[in-house]
């Protein structure tokens, strides 16, 4: 026993050692420490939530769960594997080390050297928590906020992951598998991350909370259970509570350390010390045998031929060895089920509440061909590529092989062409699984499209190939030679490159633009791009190959320096015409990487990001003297626009009426230009050109006489554009021979100071020495700023525009088509716009089919593809129903027509509206499945409505720029969508997205990192849109539609164009108007307050009566949390009334039917946070009770609404 | 022919692995003799273009082999002193695909080749098992077959019958000597047996240099008369260690036998030593140590 423990410590010293001083540890901690600091320092700084706080620690380190199976597997690797690895296995295993002792010690060294590790990221945290600049912090909470998540969250799931690793490691006996876990494990956490809500992901989905829960009991970080602990925290809580050690996270913690130790006992009780046995027993008689043949040797040739069968031979050798492997089939399994996960979820979702997509190729490719390959193929191919390369090393036969006649260019070649074998099994693997399911759905899969991925997703994977298989000749170690693989598959495939000072697409080797598919476009947004990009890296990548096989690491202790001594004697000797092909491929890569920086910096004006800043500052430092300058404004335009669609190209002649609006004379006029636009013929009538600053592209113009209020000049310039798709895709603007679209705010001229150059953060600031701008001012405040009156922000105009394009498109702009004619091979359209509208044009050139409706006298017209015409005319007529409704209840239309476009996918509109032209997404507009309306919410109608409605909040109410302007635009089109649903379903069917809404409020409130303003005030988008959209439902159940809409009405009348811009303010009183002074309170609580109900039923009997009824005794609170206008709680809350309703089956489906059998009673109560009891009578035995179960109330928690009665 | 001029060799880690050896070697067996680290497997390495000297040249048949080792390597055959093999590959699919890369790209004439291989080196049985399940001896003779495929010029094995069973050890043994007629073989070894039954020229390797050069009789001839051997007791052996120039030590019938190096009789205990090459070997390397030592 003594002897036994003595051994023990030095074993358990020994095994330290070994994993704490191997060079990839003491890599693996630094970049631990870089991450941890990295992360910390580009945390934006807000007010609110502070980094130091345990709110924010916490929530940084839970998602270090995604990173801890790759951690531990790559050092489950040596602590379970090495002695098989390095045929050490007779000499550990007999020993006297026992098997606990074996099992102690590997396990301690596995789990220690993951602990350091992950205390290197909270070291490197805090470190970088110091270098900020983020004023006082208070230790001793974020001392705690560090140490407290790491026991509670990190180490169990570490003990957990390092019993299941080391499992699978000693069991397994092949790295390959532990990798393989260590994906599934990463992709499973991800997938169930996103599945159940997760704040973590970006775009979470919530399939059902019975997942939910479960997954809050085995989550082996405690995540879910840690946000669902704080979804509710305000943000002083976030600030100073900790994370308290609930139910839910107990039994968590309790189930993941259960879990580790019966993975441990199950390795104890499994493994034993044994040899794997395999060898072969030779047959006795065999031995005896005497031959008399005698030696002859063969003749050997080297020919051409003969040298094609030995590289076959080779080929033929490296994929048996490779690709026809247990390993390799593993990887294709985890490819293909992420690949099939991914697509089927794809093919199942299109957005929340049941919307599904047409089971398009599009769709299906998508989902993968971007991300999916490239992210694993060149994870897999740096893998592989290193198995290859160092294979005959470490199986020991390079004293076999490589004395061989064969050369390196055989050996090489063969390499590569194995390796080849790598995407082209991926893609046609993941082809394969992707169309058998698209078929499944009911599609057809689009044969060419799917081939042309093995092009774009193959082609850049064989080029990091190439560059790995250099890589691997010239160093020296395999780890070495994979490291520096995985750094440039990183490179390529993120943009992480960004924070080492790696921008520049070819900087990044093998990096292409991302290519998503259109059903519109296909990929011409990028392809031209993406072939440009792939002449670089295919030269490079020929360059390469003949460096690599010249320098191939042949024999076993020849230097570099020996290599190419060899390599240059053989080139002397012009061996096969290499110096030729090297020749060539330098000057394909030089011709072919100067040709891609033309395209990027010259044509694409290439600005790296932190130019773009420089500029910026630069700018602010120089022209802020401008600022409040009385400018003119644009008050009529007369544009005459030509498209060039095959050249991706565009010309501009624009003559613009610039009247003073302002209340002083106007002397000096500064005119800011854009700089992706070439500008020409600037000229500005009645001045004269003082000075123009070429670097910032400023005009400023002298007056001849000074401009009077309400005085008028004319302002006259052209501008060409021309966009290659080489550089990002721009959101507000596309050229392409199919579809050209210009949306020109951004980039016609400013006047004056232009205010969005500023840098906005205060961190952004200081980097770049400027001093913080000051706090923006509150609604009130700014009111008071300006007099009530905001008038001077509306650019309105009018406007007559001819657009021109090539035969064969339409074009079009705002306006009605007054004329319509064709000169030489180009076609003329005139839009004439008599009535005033926002200054936001745009412009459009396609070939789609035209589809059309009349309302009130109003065209509207739908822009689609032939193919989805059913669909345009679901969107005429939610147009038609809108149109109809606010043209009847709000305001009429200000113009003759109504636009809807189906835009390309890759602009990444869902909808978007601009004056008398609304945008909608090719996938949410036009690629949606309308076989499924009974089970899901009709977005599409739903999206459409909206848009139109903006014609009126946003198109015809154009509000104050102030707090809360984006509430006048949102929520009102929030208010006519809930009024518009009722009318075209029912008030029943609105509850579902009501319900929706109010937990997308909660979602969002969850994340959010700044203290909830109050609606009237916001600006966040769960706010505008989800709080708006319960507040507009709440206000309408309380008032009626009728009076909802007078209020909008009599908003419009009050304050449209050119009358001073309405406010929230303006919205409350005309509502405050039309109802009962005893109601203000309500009003006030939605709109001027935060509240946030917490409704309960507490305690509840039924008790059958004589007669044969019911009698229902239930008690109830509300622990109402209420903030006011200025963000302080409230102390002494109003009671609220809420429903209390009586089921006979589950609500769950029922509650948005209220008038159904199984809905037995419905009354209403008034809370408080005292508990009240109420009595009532039923007809029937209610088996289930719930208040406010019509989503009337932002209630906090609602699990508490319901009781099942027994 | 093979010439080697000067080479050199150092390893990473400081150890000089071969120090100026020059020798030149003709068709015919010539045996490389020399104890654990002597450096007789760098030697061969080198030879065999898998290893680079730190100097010296390497000429095979007038072509300069360190800067063209594809001069070479059409006409080597090597078997390395410890080799690995792949995992789950039969001997027959390996030898055809080395044969492939030797330049065997004629199927008959490779599948003739190497069914005569697996039959002189008695692997026919096992010809389909994957090689990695070979004993120890059964794995080496594989690699003797490989070493013999195509037509080799230059045959470098490097302890061959290590592992063998006597039977296979006189089987290969008379292999190679069918084989070295035209063709020059370096065979290296610790047994003075085997160098003196089989090749016709050897050297004597020692801490990475060339100590004795020739064939097995001249070498004989050089210490003739002048070895000694003595039947002693235990207790005396450290005496004599100190008055003679002991050069071996070993047990003959359970009793310590010494041999001397000595110009005349050391003393009258002692009776002269039939010549015999393992003898020779071990003065050569008594005089060697005694002269780095003296150096
Ligand atoms: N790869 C290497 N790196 C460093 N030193 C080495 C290497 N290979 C051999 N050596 C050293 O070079 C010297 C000669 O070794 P070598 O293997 O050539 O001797 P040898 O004569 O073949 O010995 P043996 O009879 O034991 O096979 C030894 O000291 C050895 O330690
Ligand atoms: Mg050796």
């Amino acid at each position: 026993m003594s002897t036994r423990q003595s051994i023990l410590w030095p074993l358990i010293g020994h095994e330290l050692k070994l994993q704490l001083s191997q060079p990839s540890f003491a890599i693996f901690f630094v970049l631990a420490a870089l991450l941890g600091s990295f992360i910390m320092q580009n945390q934006p700084i807000s007010v609110g939530v502070e980094v130091w706080g345990p709110y924010y620690i916490a929530s940084s380190i839970v998602k270090l769960g995604f990173g801890l199976p790759c951690l531990i597997a790559f050092f489950t690797i040596k602590a379970s594997m090495r002695d098989f690895q390095h045929n050490m296995v007779e000499l550990t295993f007999c020993t006297s080390i026992t098997k606990s002792h074996f099992l102690a010690t590997r396990w301690l060294g596995l789990f220690s050297a993951t602990c350091s590790i992950f205390f290197a990221f909270i070291g490197g945290m805090i470190t970088g928590l110091h270098m900020m600049d983020i004023g006082a912090i208070d230790y001793s909470i974020m001392l705690t906020a560090f140490v407290w998540p790491s026991v509670l969250l990190v180490l169990p799931a570490l003990f957990l992951g390092v019993s299941l690793f080391f499992a699978v490691g000693l069991f397994s006996r092949t790295p390959m598998v532990v990798y393989i876990t260590a994906g599934f494990c990463f992709i499973g956490y991800q997938t169930l991350l996103m599945l159940t809500g997760s704040p973590i992901m970006a775009q979470p989905i919530l399939l059902s909370e019975t997942l939910n829960e479960a997954f809050r009991l085995i989550d082996p970080v405690g995540a879910s259970a840690f946000f669902e602990q704080v979804k509710h925290w305000t943000v002083e809580q976030r600030n100073s509570q900790h994370i308290m050690l609930d139910a839910t996270l107990i039994a968590n913690r309790t189930f993941v350390l259960v879990a580790g130790l019966a993975i441990l006992g199950i390795t104890y009780f499994r493994f034993s010390l044994t040899l794997p046995n395999k060898r072969l027993k030779p047959s006795s008689k065999s031995n005896v045998l005497v031959s008399h043949t005698t030696y002859e040797n063969r003749q050997v040739h080297f020919g051409t031929s003969d040298k094609l069968k030995s590289l076959l031979s080779l080929c033929k050798q490296e994929y048996l060895l490779t690709i026809k492997t247990k390993s390799f089939a593993l990887v294709c399994a985890f490819l293909a089920v992420v690949v099939g996960s991914e697509v089927v979820a794809g093919l199942s979702y299109l957005e929340t509440m049941g919307v599904t997509p047409l089971p398009t190729t599009s769709v299906v490719v998508n989902r993968y061909m971007h991300d999916v390959i490239p992210n694993f193929g060149s994870l897999f191919i740096a893998f592989f590529v290193a198995q290859i390369m160092w294979r005959d090393q470490e199986y020991n036969v390079s004293g076999l092989i490589e004395t061989t006649p064969a050369t390196n260019s055989q050996f090489f070649i063969a390499k590569w062409l194995t390796l080849l074998a790598i995407p082209v099994t991926f893609i046609a693997l993941s082809i394969t699984v992707a169309s058998a399911l698209q078929i499944l759905f009911g599609g057809a899969p689009d044969l060419i499209l799917n081939l042309s991925i093995f092009y774009y997703a193959g082609a850049p994977l064989v080029c990091l190939a190439s560059l790995f298989l250099l890589i691997h000749s010239l160093v020296k170690s395999k780890v070495l030679g994979m490291i520096l693989s995985f750094v440039i598959a990183i490179l390529a495939q993120s943009n992480l490159g960004y924070y080492i000072g790696i921008e520049h697409g070819m900087l990044r080797f093998s990096h292409t633009p991302i290519l998503i598919h259109s059903q519109m476009l296909g990929f011409d947004a990028s392809s031209q791009a993406f072939n440009d990009y792939m002449m670089l890296w295919s030269s490079l990548s020929l360059l390469f190959i003949l460096l690599g096989f010249s320098l191939y690491r042949r024999g076993l202790d020849i230097s570099l320096l020996q290599r190419i001594k060899v390599a240059l004697a053989n080139n002397r000797r012009g061996v096969s015409g290499f110096a030729l092909a090297g020749a060539l491929s330098v000057v394909a890569s030089i011709g072919s990487a100067s040709y891609l920086y033309y395209q990027i910096n010259i044509v694409g004006q290439y600005k790296s990001q932190s130019a773009m800043l420089q500029w910026r500052a630069d700018y602010e430092r120089k022209y802020i003297k401008y600022q409040g300058l009385a400018q003119p404004t644009v008050t009529d335009v007369k544009n005459e626009l030509a498209f060039f669609p095959d050249e991706r190209r565009l010309a501009l002649s624009s003559t613009y009426k610039l009247t003073n609006r302002t209340k002083k004379p106007i002397n000096q006029v500064l005119i800011s230009t854009n700089q992706l636009l070439e500008y020409s013929n600037v000229d500005l009538s009645n001045a004269t050109l003082e000075s123009f600053d070429s670097h910032f592209k400023q005009y400023l113009w002298q007056l001849n006489s000074p401009l009077l209020p309400g005085q008028s000049l004319t302002l006259k310039f052209n501008a060409k554009y021309q966009q290659n798709g080489h550089n990002n895709i721009l959101q507000d603007n596309f050229l392409s021979s199919n579809f050209s679209y210009f949306r020109e705010v951004r980039y016609l001229p400013f006047f004056g100071f232009v205010k969005h150059y500023l840098l906005k953060s205060d961190h952004l600031r200081k980097e770049y020495g400027l001093a913080p701008l000051p706090d923006s001012l509150t609604l009130e405040q700014d009111i008071a700023h300006h007099q009530g009156d905001f008038s001077d922000d509306y650019k309105w105009v009018t406007a007559d525009i001819i657009v021109s394009t090539v035969k064969g498109q339409t074009a079009i702009a705002p306006g009605e088509l007054v004329k319509q004619w064709s000169e030489g091979n180009r076609d003329y359209f005139q839009y004439k716009n008599a009535n005033p509208m926002r200054h936001a044009l745009a412009y459009f050139s396609f070939d789609l089919k035209k589809s059309a409706a009349k309302v009130d006298g109003i065209e509207l017209e739908v822009y689609h593809q032939k193919e989805v015409s059913e669909l345009a005319q679901e969107h005429l007529s939610a147009m038609r129903d809108t149109v109809h409704y606010a043209n009847k209840h709000f305001s009429p239309y200000n113009a003759k027509q109504l636009r809807l476009i189906q835009m390309p996918n890759i602009l990444g509109y869902s909808g978007y509206a601009l004056p008398q032209i609304m945008l909608l997404d090719e996938r949410l507009g036009f690629g949606v499945k309308r076989d499924n309306l009974d089970s899901s919410f009709d977005h599409l109608y739903r999206r459409t409505l909206h848009e139109t409605a903006h014609q009126w909040w946003g198109h015809t109410l154009d509000s104050a720029l102030t707090e809360g302007s984006s509430v006048l635009v949102e929520s009102l089109a929030k208010l006519t969508e809930v009024l518009v649903l009722e009318q075209k379903y029912s008030k029943e069917y609105v509850l579902t997205l009501v319900q929706y809404e109010h937990d997308r409020y909660f979602n969002g409130r969850g994340t959010s990192r700044v203290q909830e303003k109050p609606l009237y005030r916001a600006d966040e988008k769960h706010l505008l849109y989800s709080k708006g959209a319960v507040t507009m439902h709440a206000l309408v159940n309380k008032f009626g539609a009728n009076t909802m809409a007078e209020t909008v009405s009599g908003l419009l009348a009050a304050h449209h164009y050119p009358k001073a811009p309405a406010t929230t303010l303006d919205f409350i009183s005309q509502l405050k108007k039309r109802v009962d002074s005893n109601d203000y309170p309500f009003i006030d609580s939605w709109l001027k307050q935060v509240t946030l109900d917490d409704w309960q039923i507490t305690k509840q009997s039924i008790v059958e009566t004589s007669d044969g009824s019911y009698l229902a005794n239930i008690c109830y609170r509300n622990q109402a949390i209420k903030f006011n206008e200025q963000g302080e709680k409230l102390s002494a809350i109003p009671m609220d009334s809420v429903q209390l309703v009586f089921f006979s089956q589950h609500p769950q489906h029922l509650f948005n039917k209220p008038n159904n059998s199984h809905t037995l009673a419905s009354v209403s109560v008034l809370g408080k946070q005292q508990e009240q009891c109420v009595e009532h009578q039923l007809a029937a035995r209610p088996t289930h009770i719930a208040l406010d179960p019509y989503y009337l109330t932002l209630d906090r928690n609602r699990e508490d609404n319901l009781v099942i009665v027994n | 022919m093979l010439i080697i001029k000067k080479l050199s060799k150092t390893y990473g880690n400081g150890v000089q692995a071969l120090n100026n050896i020059n020798l030149t070697i003709e068709p015919g067996m010539f045996g490389l003799l020399g104890p654990n680290g002597a450096g007789k497997s760098t030697l061969m390495r080198t030879i065999a273009t898998l290893q680079m000297p730190s100097s010296g040249a390497i000429e095979f048949n007038g072509k300069n082999v360190l800067s063209n080792p594809q001069s070479l390597r059409p006409a080597l055959g090597y078997l390395p002193q410890e080799f690995g093999v792949y995992p789950n590959v039969s001997a027959l699919d390996l030898l055809n695909h080395l044969g492939l890369l030797k330049g065997l790209s004629d199927s008959k004439a490779r599948k003739a080749q190497i069914d005569m291989l697996l039959d002189l080196t008695n692997l026919s049985a096992h010809s389909k098992k994957a090689v990695s399940t070979y004993s120890g001896g059964m794995k080496q003779r594989f690699g003797i077959a490989q070493a013999l495929l195509g037509a080799p010029k230059l045959l470098i094995v490097d302890e061959p019958t290590a592992g063998l069973d006597p039977q296979e050890r006189n089987r290969f043994h008379n292999l190679l000597n069918d084989v070295s007629e035209n063709t020059a073989v370096i065979l290296s070894t610790h047994i003075v047996e085997d160098v003196s039954n089989l090749c016709p020229q050897m050297a004597i390797m020692n801490n990475g240099q060339v100590i004795k050069q020739g064939s097995p009789s001249e070498l004989l001839n050089e210490f003739n008369g002048k070895l000694w051997r003595k039947e002693v007791a235990k207790s005396e052996i450290s005496d004599h260690r100190q008055k003679f120039e002991v050069i071996s030590q070993r047990l003959v019938n359970g009793i310590s036998e010494i041999h001397v190096l000595s110009e005349q009789l050391p003393d009258s205990g002692f009776l002269p030593l039939t010549p015999e090459l393992e003898a020779t070997y071990f003065a050569n390397l008594h005089l060697a140590s005694n002269q780095t030592i003296g150096a």
